[in-house]
C-alpha cells in the first residue's frame, strides 16, 4: 500500500517545524494540516484527532547539522507509526520525504510515499463539498479512493482554527491567511452581521403585513382574480414579495445551496432596483413624459390606418388566390368596423393619456422588472383589436377545419365512435349522406378564404407576442441569474466545487451504476492506463461485478492503443470516425451520454444555481486521476511521451526518483524503508526538468505507465496491482482552465 | 450430420411427428414430402351468358355517368329548359316510386320497416335543403377556374365509378364513398350552370340518377331478370344516343366501351381460368364458412 | 424462464446458472462458435419467437459457445443490455415500422450491423422470423461480409393473395443464398421450400421446446366445475371468432361449464359482447394480457385447454397446457396434428360444430373418469420438447453450415439472376453489387483492425462469471490469454 501524504502549498515556505496533521489509517494516507505547535487547543477546537505526524525541514540559511539531528530524534519522542519526515533544501529546488516505521514494513509496496500538494484555503473553503460522514467513522465500506478523498476534505474542513493561527510566508510582512482576505472587510461584516437581525425582523413583520393583504378574499372573487393571473405586473408584483419574504427571513440558511440561492436573489434585488431608479430619473427629467404621451396616439391611428389597409387588400383578390367573393366581403365589413370602433375609443383616451403614463413611471422605484411588466401590459391593451382579430379568425378557422374533418369521415362512410375513441365504419340514410357532402363541398371551397384571414390575423398576433416575449425574456432574466454563483465562478471557482453525480450517494431504489467501459484511447492515453485510472473511481466495483475487464492485449490492433499519430494520413481519419462511433456506442450503453466519455456532462438545470458549480466540478474531477506531472508522462520506457503541461500550473514541476539502496529491515533513518527523493524546481516557473534529475527511467517504476498486465514487475510478485507513486496535485478548476 | 441414417429404413417408419425422436437427420426429405399439397380446389367454373349478364350492371352504371354529362351539356349550352327537366325528373321518380313497390309487392318494404311518411320526408329534405343551397352553389366556385373544376368531376365521377358496389365482395368496394364522390362532383358541375334554378335541378336529378335509380335496378334484377335486361338494353341505347346527339366519335368510343366490358371481358376471364395454378395445403390459414354474426344478433 | 430472463437484467450472475457443470461439456465438444442472433422480435415484446430466440441462446451458452443476440431499441430500452449467463443484447436505434418490424432500405443497417459483427467476432448469423424485416437485412449483410447464415422460419404463409404473392418472391430472394434453413415442424419445412423454392436437403426440423419444469400440473387448484382455458391473443388468426361461436352454444347446453380466457387483442370486443348478450359474466372471465409468468397458474385452474388458432407453425400454447395436464382440443391446422400425439389432443374442423363436438367428447371423457391423470400427462410430455435438444440440433446445423463454404461474390450474383426469375433476380444482384461497394467504402473508413474488439461476457468461461477481484486480476488475464 501506498502512504499518501497530503501537504498543503502554503505550508511550502514554512520554517521547520513539526507536521500536524491527521492520520487516516484505512486509507494509510496522512492529511498534514500545518507545521505547527499547541496541539490541544486544535485538538479541541477542531474535534479532528489531530497528532503530530512527522517533521518538516525547510532550510532558509545554511543546513544547520543539529537541527537535522533534532528533527530526526523528535520521531522518538512523538510515537506516531508511521514518521514522517518532509524535507525542503535552500532554494527550494529538491525535496525529499520519508516515512519511517519501527516495525519492519509488511509488503513491499508499503514503502512508497506518494505526496499530494493541496492548498488547504481552497478545500477549506470548497463549501459545496459537503461532509457526509463523521471522519472517524470512515469505515473500509466505501471503497478507498472517495472515501479517502472525502476524509481529506473533511479533515481539512475541520480543522479552520488550525488554518486561521497560521502564518508563513517569505516576504518580510508575514501575514496570516486570515488578514490575507482582508481586514477592513471583515469589520464591515461584523457590523453588517451585527445590524441585520433586528432590520430583517421588521422587514420581514411589515411584508407578511403585505402578503396578509393580498391574500385577502377580495382579491379571490372572479374578476379581479382573472385580471391578476392576466397582468404580468401582478405576476412580477407577486413575485418579488416572495423574493423579498425570502431575503429577510429570519431563519438561517440550513445549507451552502440555499445560502447560494438567498445570495443570488439579494444580488438580483438590488440590481433590479438600481436599474429601476436609474429609468426613473431618466423618465422623469425634461418633460419626456409628455413626448411620449403626444407621439402614442398618433402611432395608435397609424396602426389602425394599416390595418385598414391590409383588410381592404384582403377583400380585393389578394395574390390571386381562389376566394369566394361573397365571404370576403362579409368578413371584410365585419373586420372593419371593429377597427372604427377602436379607433373612436383610442381618440376618447386621447386626454388622459399623460397622467397614466406619468403613475406608470413612477411604477419603476419598485424595480425595472415592475415597469417592463407594466409595459407589457400597456401594449397588450393597446393591441386589443389585433387580439379580437386573432381570435374571431381562429375559432372561425376551427370551426371550419371540425366540420370538414368530420364530413370528410362521413364522406368517406365513416364515423368518430366517442366510446372507443376511433374511427368506425357506418350505414348512413341517403338524405344524411346528400346533406352531409353538400356541406362538405361548400366548407371545401370556402376553407381557403378563413383560412387566409387566420394566417394573417395569427401573424398580427405572434408579432405582438414577440415583442411581449422580449420583455418577459428580459424580466425573467433580471429576476432569475444567478448573478452571485457567477461572481463567484469567475473569482473563487474552488468554493463551488461538489461531487460528480456519478459518486454521489445513492438511494436504495435507484438502479447501480452502469458499466463504465474505459475505452482506449478516449483521453489519448493507452487502455491499462485508463482503466488503472478507473480504478480511483467507484464504478470498479460495479465493473468486477458485471465482469468486464480490460480487451486482452493478443487481440488490440497491432499499432497499440491510444496512438492516433502513429497511423498514416488517412488512417488517422477512420481511427477519429471510429472513436467517434465508439463513444456513442458507449453513450449508446449508458442510455446517456457519460462524462468520462465524451469530456462532457450533460447538466440537469432544474436548480439554475448550480451550473457554474457543475461545470466546476466536471473540471475538478476530470483531474481527479490526479494528472500525474507532465515530465513524468514516459510511456514505455520513454518511447511514447506526451507532455500535457497544464498552462498555468502554480505548483512546481517535479520529477521522481526512486531509490532502492537500502534493505528495509535497517531501523536507521536513512535506510529505512525505501525513500522517495523529489526533485522541486522554482515555484514560479515552468522550466523543463533539469538534466540532473532524468525522468523515470523505466516503466515498472513509474505511475503513469504502471501498466498492470504490461508490464508485471518481476521483482513483486505477490503484489499485482502497484499503485502509482510520485507526487500528485491536487487541482482546481481556476487553476488549470481559467 | 445428426445421428448417422439408420440403413435399414424398412424397419423403422418415418413419422412426420415432432414428438418422437426418430433415427433420422433433421433435413431428411422422405417421399411422403409434400404428399397433401393440393392445387386449384376452389377454382370455379363460368358460363358465358351467366357472365355477360353480371356485366349489366357496370352497363347500368356507365350509362347512368353518360346521361348525366349528356343532360348537363344540354342545361349548360341551355338547349334544356330547367323546368322540362324537372317535370320529366319528377314524373319518372313517381313511376320509380310506384314500380319499386309492385315489383315484389311490397315485401321489401314491410322487411325494411320504411314507412311513406319517412320516404316524404326525406323527400322534402332533399328538395328543402338543394333549394336553400343553390344560390350558394352558384356562388361558390366564382374564382375557381373552370378547368380544375371539369378535372375535379372527371375525378371524381371515375372514383364514382370504381367504389360502386357491382355485387363484388371486395375491401375497395364502398357505396357509400361512391355515392358522395358522385354528388360531389354534381355539384362541382352545378356551381357552372347560368342560374340558381339549374343548379338546382341539375343536383336533384343527380340524386335520382345516382340514388334512386340503382336502387330499382337492383330490385328489378333481383324479382324480373328478363325485364331487367330489356331495361338496360333500352338505357344503353339512349345514353349513346343521347352522346351522338353531341359527338358522334365519342358515341362510337362509348358503344365500343360497352361491347368490351360486356363481351370481351367475360370472355376473357373463361379463358384465363385455363391458366390458374393455386397451391393450397395444410399451412393455409382456415377460413370461417359459417356466419357468425347470428351469435351476436 | 422467459420472464427470469428479464428480471436479471444487469444483475450478476447467480448461483442458479451454474445447472450444467461446464467440464463435463467441454470434454465432447470440438469447437464454438460465435453466435449472433438478429431479429425484429426480442423482449420486452412477447411471443414464440422472442422466447425462442431467449431459450435457445441461452442453452447454446450453456453449451460454451458465445452468443449475441441484434434487436432494434423498444422504446426506452435502447443501447446494450446483459442478461442472465452476459447474454448480450444490442438494442438498435432503428425506426419501427409496422407490427414492431423495422423499416428496412437494404442499406442503412449496414454500418451498424458491420460494426457489431466485426468487434464480436461472429462466425454464424441465425436471423429470426420472415416478418421481421431485420433479420432479412442482416441475412443480407452477412453474405455480403462472407459469413455463414442461418435462417429459422416461425411462421407459415398461404399462396393465394397478392400480399403473399409479394413476400414469397422476397423471401425466395433472401434465402435463395442462405447456408441453411431451420423450421419449427414438418409442415412449416413443406411451406417454406414451396414458398422460397428451396432445396430441401438444406432445411432441417427443429421443433421449438418449453421448460416443463415451469409448466408441472396442481390439481388441487382445479376448479369444482368444468373450467375450459384459452390462452391466446385475441386477433383473428387465432380463431376468436369461433371462439365467439362456441362459448354460447356450449353454456346453453352445459351449464356448469366455465370459460377461463387470458390474453388480450382487437377481437377481445367480440367476447365482451358475446359475454354481455348472453349474460354470462358468472362464467366467462376475460383475464386481459398475461404475464409469460402467470400463465402457468391459469392454466392449472381448467381441465380442458381450447385452441382455436387458424394457422399454427408449432403451436406452444398447447405444449404447455398438455404438460400442465390438461386435455388439449385443438383445430387440426398448420403443423399441429405433428405436435402432440393423438392420445393426449382432441383435433377437430375449424368450425363452431365441430370444436364444440371435440369439447362435448373431452367434457364426457372428463365425467366418464377416463381420462389420463395430469401428473401422468405431464410426465409423457414432458420428454418430449427440451430447449437443451433444440440447442443441440441447432448446434448440428452450425458446425455443417462452419464447414460450409460462403459464396463469393460473383457466385452469388449468378445464383441470385437464375434463382430469382430474371426482373427480381437482377434487380437484387444489383442491389447485392451496390451493398457490396458500400462495404468496401466502410472497411476504408474504418478498417476492421481498429474496430475494438467486444469482452466475451457469455459462457462458463466468460467474464460474466468470474468473480473479479484486485489481487487475482493479472494471473487470471494470463490464463484467459492463454486460452484464446
Amino acid at each position: 500500500m501506498v502512504l499518501k501524504a497530503f501537504f498543503p502549498t502554503c505550508c511550502v515556505s514554512a520554517d521547520s517545524g513539526l507536521l500536524v496533521g491527521r492520520w487516516v489509517p484505512e486509507q494509510s494516507s496522512a492529511v498534514v494540516l500545518a507545521v505547527k505547535q499547541l496541539l490541544a487547543q486544535v485538538r479541541q477546537a477542531s474535534q479532528v484527532g489531530v497528532a503530530v505526524l512527522g517533521t518538516w525541514c525547510h532550510c532558509r540559511q545554511e543546513p544547520e547539522e543539529s537541527l537535522g539531528r533534532f528533527l530526526e530524534g523528535l520521531g522518538a519522542v512523538f510515537l506516531h507509526e508511521p514518521w514522517l519526515r518532509l524535507c525542503r533544501e535552500r532554494g527550494g529546488t529538491f525535496w525529499s520525504c520519508e516515512a519511517t516505521r519501527r516495525q519492519a514494513p509488511t509488503a513491499p509496496g508499503e514503502d512508497q510515499v506518494m505526496l499530494v500538494f493541496y492548498d488547504q484555503r481552497q478545500v477549506l473553503l470548497s463549501q459545496l463539498h459537503p461532509p457526509t460522514v463523521l471522519p472517524d467513522c470512515q469505515a473500509g465500506a466505501t471503497t478507498a479512493s472517495t472515501g479517502g478523498l472525502a476524509a481529506v476534505f473533511d479533515t481539512v474542513a475541520r480543522s479552520e482554527v488550525l488554518f486561521r493561527s497560521d502564518r508563513f510566508d517569505e516576504g518580510p510582512v508575514r501575514l496570516s491567511h486570515w488578514q490575507s482576505e482582508g481586514v477592513e472587510a471583515s469589520i464591515l461584516a461584523e457590523l453588517a452581521k451585527r445590524a441585520s437581525g433586528p432590520v430583517c425582523l421588521l422587514l420581514a413583520s411589515l411584508l407578511s403585513l403585505v402578503s396578509a393583504v393580498s391574500a385577502c378574499r377580495v382579491f379571490k372573487l372572479w374578476p379581479l382574480s382573472f385580471l391578476g393571473s392576466k397582468l404580468s405586473t401582478c405576476e412580477q408584483l407577486r413575485r418579488r414579495l416572495e423574493h423579498l419574504t425570502l431575503i429577510f427571513s429570519t431563519r438561517k440558511a440550513e445549507n451552502p445551496a440555499q445560502l447560494m440561492r438567498k445570495a443570488n436573489t439579494v444580488v438580483s434585488v438590488l440590481l433590479d432596483v438600481a436599474l429601476g431608479l436609474m429609468l426613473l430619473s431618466w423618465l422623469h427629467g425634461r418633460s419626456r413624459i409628455g413626448h411620449l404621451a403626444d407621439a402614442l396616439v398618433p402611432v395608435a391611428d397609424h396602426v389602425a390606418e394599416e390595418l385598414q389597409h391590409l383588410l381592404q387588400w384582403l377583400m380585393g383578390a389578394p395574390a390571386g388566390l381562389k376566394m369566394n367573393r361573397a365571404l370576403d366581403q362579409v368578413l371584410g365589413r365585419f373586420f372593419l368596423y371593429h377597427i372604427h370602433l377602436w379607433i373612436s375609443y383610442i381618440h376618447l383616451m386621447s386626454p388622459f393619456v399623460e397622467h397614466i403614463l406619468w403613475h406608470v413611471g413612477l411604477s419603476a422605484c419598485l424595480g425595472l422588472t415592475v415597469a417592463l411588466s407594466l409595459l407589457s401590459d400597456i401594449i397588450a391593451l393597446l393591441t386589443f383589436h389585433i387580439y379580437c382579430f386573432y381570435v374571431y379568425g381562429a375559432r372561425l378557422y376551427c370551426m371550419k377545419i371540425h366540420g370538414l374533418s368530420s364530413l370528410w369521415r362521413l364522406f368517406r362512410g365513416k364515423k368518430w365512435n366517442v366510446l372507443r375513441q376511433r374511427v368506425d365504419s357506418c350505414s348512413y340514410d341517403l338524405d344524411q349522406l346528400f346533406i352531409g357532402t353538400l356541406l362538405f363541398t361548400i366548407l371545401l371551397f370556402l376553407l381557403p378564404t378563413a383560412a387566409l384571414y387566420y394566417l394573417v390575423f395569427t401573424l398580427l398576433r405572434l408579432l405582438v407576442v414577440a415583442v411581449q416575449g422580449l420583455i418577459h425574456l428580459l424580466v425573467d432574466l433580471i429576476n432569475s441569474l444567478p448573478l452571485y454563483s457567477l461572481g463567484l465562478r469567475l473569482c473563487r471557482p474552488y468554493r463551488l466545487a461538489d461531487k460528480p453525480t456519478a459518486l454521489q450517494p445513492r438511494g436504495a431504489n435507484l438502479p447501480p451504476p452502469q458499466l463504465w467501459l474505459p475505452s482506449q484511447a478516449l483521453l489519448g492515453r493507452p487502455v491499462p492506463q485508463a482503466v488503472l485510472w478507473g480504478a480511483h473511481l467507484p464504478l470498479e466495483a460495479e465493473r468486477g461485478q458485471a465482469g468486464l475487464r480490460e480487451p486482452p492485449a493478443c487481440l488490440a490492433p497491432p499499432h497499440g492503443h491510444g496512438q492516433p499519430s502513429a497511423l498514416p494520413g488517412w488512417h488517422q481519419l477512420s481511427w477519429r470516425v471510429s472513436r467517434a462511433l465508439w463513444t456513442l456506442l458507449c453513450a449508446l450503453e449508458h442510455g446517456r451520454p457519460c462524462y468520462h466519455t465524451l469530456g462532457l456532462e450533460v447538466v440537469g438545470s432544474e436548480q439554475m444555481w448550480g451550473w457554474p458549480a457543475r461545470l466546476a466540478v466536471l473540471r475538478h474531477w476530470h483531474c481527479l486521476p490526479w494528472d500525474p506531472l507532465p515530465t513524468c508522462c514516459g510511456h514505455h520506457g520513454g518511447e511514447h511521451s506526451s507532455p500535457r503541461c497544464p498552462e498555468h500550473c502554480p505548483m512546481p514541476t517535479l520529477c521522481t526518483q526512486v531509490q532502492r539502496a537500502h534493505p528495509p529491515q535497517q531501523p536507521q533513518v536513512e535506510g529505512c524503508g525505501s525513500a522517495l527523493a523529489v526533485g522541486v524546481e522554482g515555484l514560479s516557473q515552468d522550466e523543463p526538468p533539469s538534466p540532473r534529475h532524468p525522468p523515470a527511467p523505466s516503466a515498472e517504476q513509474h505511475p503513469a505507465s504502471g501498466g498492470l498486465k504490461q508490464s508485471p514487475s518481476p521483482s513483486r510478485p505477490g503484489t499485482s496491482l502497484p499503485e502509482p507513486h510520485g507526487v500528485y496535485l491536487l487541482t482546481f478548476p481556476g487553476e488549470v482552465a481559467l | 450430420m445428426c445421428a448417422q441414417p439408420v440403413t435399414n429404413t424398412k424397419e423403422v417408419k418415418w413419422q412426420k411427428v415432432l414428438y418422437e425422436r426418430q433415427p433420422f437427420p433433421d433435413n431428411y426429405v422422405d417421399r411422403r414430402f409434400l404428399e397433401e399439397l393440393r392445387k386449384n380446389i376452389h377454382a370455379r367454373k363460368y358460363q358465358y351468358w351467366a357472365v355477360v349478364f353480371e356485366s349489366s350492371v357496370v352497363i347500368q352504371q356507365l350509362c347512368s355517368v353518360c346521361v348525366f354529362v349528356v343532360i348537363w351539356w344540354y342545361m349548360d349550352e341551355g338547349l334544356l329548359a330547367p323546368h322540362w327537366l324537372f317535370g320529366t325528373g319528377l314524373a319518372s321518380s313517381l313511376i320509380g316510386y310506384v314500380l319499386f313497390d309492385l315489383i315484389d309487392g311490397g315485401e321489401g318494404r314491410k322487411k325494411s320497416g320504411q314507412t311513406r311518411w319517412a320516404d316524404l320526408k326525406s323527400a322534402l329534405v332533399f328538395i328543402t335543403f338543394t333549394y336553400g343551397f343553390s344560390p350558394v352553389l352558384k356562388t361558390l366556385t366564382e374564382s375557381v377556374s373552370t378547368d380544375t373544376i371539369y378535372a375535379m368531376s372527371v375525378f371524381m365521377l371515375l372514383g364514382h365509378l370504381i367504389f360502386f358496389d357491382y355485387g363484388a365482395n371486395a375491401a375497395i368496394v364502398s357505396s357509400t364513398l361512391s355515392l358522395n364522390m358522385a354528388i360531389f362532383a354534381s355539384v362541382c358541375l352545378a356551381s357552372r350552370l347560368p342560374r340558381s334554378l339549374h343548379a338546382f335541378i341539375m343536383v336533384t336529378f343527380a340524386i335520382q340518377i345516382f340514388a334512386l335509380w340503382p336502387m330499382l335496378q337492383k330490385k328489378l334484377k333481383a324479382c324480373t331478370p328478363r325485364s331487367y335486361v330489356g331495361v338496360t338494353l333500352l338505357f344503353a341505347f339512349s345514353a349513346l344516343g343521347g352522346l351522338l346527339s353531341i359527338s358522334a366519335v365519342g358515341a362510337i368510343l362509348f358503344a365500343l366501351l360497352l361491347m368490351s366490358v360486356s363481351c370481351l371481358c367475360p370472355f376473357y376471364l373463361i379463358r384465363l381460368q385455363l391458366f390458374k395454378e393455386n397451391i393450397h395445403g395444410p399451412w393455409d390459414e382456415a377460413e370461417i364458412k359459417e356466419d357468425l354474426s347470428r351469435f351476436l344478433s | 424462464m422467459a420472464c427470469r430472463g428479464g428480471a436479471g437484467d444487469g444483475h450478476p450472475a447467480s448461483a442458479t446458472l451454474f445447472r450444467v457443470s461446464p467440464g463435463s461439456l467441454y470434454t465432447c465438444r470440438t469447437r464454438t462458435h460465435n453466435i449472433c442472433m438478429v431479429s425484429d422480435f426480442f423482449y420486452p415484446n412477447m411471443g414464440g419467437v422472442e422466447s425462442h430466440i431467449y431459450q435457445l441462446s441461452q442453452c447454446l451458452i450453456e453449451r460454451g459457445h458465445k452468443v449475441i443476440i441484434v434487436t432494434h431499441a423498444y422504446g426506452n430500452r435502447k443501447g446494450i443490455r446483459y442478461l442472465t449467463n452476459g447474454l448480450k443484447v444490442y438494442y438498435l436505434p432503428l425506426k419501427v415500422m409496422y407490427n414492431q418490424s423495422t423499416a428496412t432500405t437494404l442499406f442503412h443497417s449496414l454500418p451498424l450491423l458491420r460494426y457489431i459483427f466485426v468487434r464480436e467476432r461472429v462466425t454464424v448469423i441465425h436471423s429470426h422470423s420472415s416478418f421481421s424485416a431485420m433479420a432479412h437485412d442482416a441475412l443480407f449483410h452477412a453474405k455480403t461480409m462472407g459469413l455463414q447464415t442461418v435462417f429459422t422460419d416461425h411462421s407459415l404463409f398461404g399462396f393465394a393473395d397478392v400480399s403473399s404473392v409479394l413476400t414469397n418472391k422476397l423471401l425466395t430472394v433472401s434465402l435463395c443464398d442462405t447456408n441453411h434453413i431451420i423450421c419449427v415442424s414438418y409442415t412449416s419445412k413443406e411451406n417454406t421450400v414451396l414458398r422460397a423454392a428451396l432445396n430441401p436437403e438444406i432445411v432441417s426440423v427443429i421443433p421449438n421446446a418449453v421448460d416443463p419444469t415451469d409448466f408441472t400440473p396442481d390439481p388441487f387448484r382445479r376448479h369444482d366445475s368444468i373450467t375450459i382455458v384459452v390462452v391466446s391473443r385475441l386477433v383473428y388468426r387465432k380463431g376468436i371468432d369461433l371462439l365467439s361461436g362456441i362459448i354460447p352454444e356450449l353454456c346453453q347446453k352445459y351449464p356448469d361449464l366455465n370459460f377461463i380466457i387470458g390474453g388480450e387483442g382487437p377481437k377481445r370486443i367480440i367476447l365482451e359482447e358475446v359475454r354481455e348478450r348472453y349474460q354470462l359474466h358468472d362464467r366467462v372471465r376475460l383475464l386481459g394480457a398475461l404475464e409469460h409468468k402467470d400463465v402457468r397458474n391459469v392454466l392449472v385452474q381448467g381441465h380442458i385447454f381450447l385452441n382455436t388458432s387458424l394457422t399454427e407453425a408449432f403451436c406452444m400454447a398447447i405444449v404447455e397446457a398438455a404438460s400442465c395436464g390438461l386435455q388439449v382440443v385443438s383445430t387440426r391446422v398448420g403443423g399441429i396434428p405433428e405436435v402432440l400425439p393423438e392420445n393426449l389432443i382432441i383435433l377437430c374442423e375449424p368450425s363452431v360444430k365441430s370444436l364444440c363436438e371435440g369439447l362435448e367428447k373431452a367434457i364426457f371423457q372428463l365425467k366418464s373418469g377416463t381420462l389420463p391423470a395430469p401428473e401422468n400427462i405431464h410426465n409423457i410430455v414432458k420428454t418430449f420438447y427440451t430447449w437443451r435438444n433444440v440447442a443441440e440440433r441447432t448446434e448440428k446445423v452450425y458446425d455443417r453450415v462452419s464447414v460450409e463454404a460462403v459464396l463469393p461474390m460473383d457466385k452469388r450474383l449468378d445464383r441470385l439472376i437464375s434463382h430469382c426469375g430474371p426482373v427480381t433476380g437482377y434487380i437484387f444482384a444489383l442491389l447485392a453489387v451496390f451493398n457490396f461497394l458500400f462495404l468496401i467504402f466502410l472497411r476504408w473508413m474504418t478498417p476492421d483492425s481498429v474496430i475494438d474488439v467486444a469482452i466475451d461476457a457469455t459462457g462458463p468461461q466468460g467474464a460474466w462469471t468470474n468473480n473479479y477481484s484486485h489481487s487475482k486480476r493479472g494471473s487470471e488475464n494470463n490464463e484467459i490469454s492463454k486460452t484464446r
